[in-house]
């Protein structure tokens, strides 16, 4: 318990959108995460990519079936806080979010559906699909003024860094001024294949 | 005669607590009925949103994996030891987790306060929060009145206060 205290005092970014105490639990997984903190236009984007050790530990402790747990590992799966420090509403839709390798080419986002549909055919305990389904980011959401949301996207790995623009519309009706994030070198640990004298972020 | 209808209208519907009254982070609902909920906690005790009719409800939604509810759990305690139940009624759902992690969690957390089980998430799915943790305030009548906007400080003043004033007796805190 105080340990995980400690790495929580120690990664306050971390901890504000902290999706599984047991991804804290190893300070060493966690030190190896890429992490990203953006801000644009009052709308702050936070990013921690998952070790696929993390992943199966935390699904692994709520009791999911091997199964499940090994097409887990398979994914990359990012964890994003989004926090809307503006006096308006900031929509997150993540259809108008973009995920592409450094040549363009799309990199594709594991949603909902497939996720649902996966379950179905491994039969998986509706617990689980829940809990599954409350730590992914919503596919929508109209968030109001100072409100934040967490959870994670599932895509499938690139073996190379890969890049993300995250737009966002403004406004009740969607009438303000829309708002990019990027966010460069995105690497899936455990997946990417650096290439010889190629710099990690 | 029905401008005086009208008026007469206006005047019971016209909110006693408006929008400035609001602690941040609570956010209006449309006043539409709240979804079923009857579930057990973990000794097996019924609870159902019907038979509370009359009194204000607080429904928790929470899970032990949510950081954001780890942070609240306790300031919900410590507004129940003040609140609950002659100002208001407390029903908290853990969503899809099993006796031994809730009872692990809510020992160490908030260690007074009890909650139902939503074993298989299904009543946490009808009732569509807007993540976890989300508190929903239904009205004695057993409509939705306000939902938080994730964890909030509900032992704060400012929180303390508005649901005193909203659970008086002479309130009208409808929309």
């Amino acid at each position: 318990m105080k340990f995980r205290l400690f790495v929580l005092k120690a990664k306050p970014i971390g901890s504000l959108f902290l999706i599984s105490v047991i991804f804290f639990c190893s300070s060493d997984l966690f030190a190896a995460e890429p992490k990203f903190d953006l801000t644009n236009h009052g709308i702050e984007l936070q990013i921690a990519v998952r070790a696929p050790a993390q992943v199966a530990a935390f699904y692994e402790a709520r009791g999911f079936p091997q199964q499940a747990l090994q097409r887990l590992r398979e994914t990359c799966l990012i964890t994003f806080r989004i926090h809307n420090q503006r006096k308006d509403v900031v929509w997150l839709e993540l259809e108008n979010w973009h995920f592409r390798d450094a040549k363009g080419y799309a990199v594709r986002r594991l949603d909902r559906k497939y996720w649902n549909a996966l379950w179905e055919t491994l039969d998986m305990p509706l617990s689980n699909r829940a809990t599954f389904g409350w730590t992914l980011l919503p596919e929508n959401r109209d968030l109001q003024p100072g409100e934040s949301v967490g959870g994670n996207i599932a895509v499938v790995a690139p073996p190379r860094p890969f890049t993300l623009k995250a737009l966002f519309h403004t406004g009740a009706r969607k009438e303000g001024d829309d708002s990019l994030i990027r966010a460069e070198a995105i690497i899936c640990p455990g997946h990417a294949v650096p290439n010889p004298g190629e710099a990690r972020p | 005669m029905r401008v005086i209808a009208l008026v007469f209208v206006l005047g019971i519907l016209a909110p006693a607590l408006t929008l400035a009254d609001l602690p941040e982070g609570l956010m209006p609902l449309d006043g539409r009925f709240a979804p079923p909920l009857r579930l057990v906690d973990m000794d097996g005790e019924v609870t159902d949103l019907r038979d509370l009719g009359g009194e204000w409800v607080m429904v928790h939604f929470w899970a032990s994996w949510c950081g954001p509810c780890r942070k609240e759990l306790p300031s919900i305690q410590r507004m129940a030891e003040q609140l609950v139940p002659d100002t208001l009624r407390l029903v908290m759902v853990n969503t899809a987790e099993t006796e031994d992690e809730v009872f692990a969690f809510l020992s160490i957390v908030a260690p007074d306060l009890t909650s139902l089980m939503d074993r298989d998430g299904q009543v946490t799915e009808t009732w569509q929060p807007r993540g976890l943790p989300s508190s929903f305030l239904v009205d004695p009548q057993g409509r939705l009145r306000y939902i938080a906007l994730g964890g909030r400080p509900w032992d704060s003043d400012a929180y303390l206060q508005f649901l005193r004033r909203l659970t008086a007796p002479d309130e009208k805190a409808t929309d």
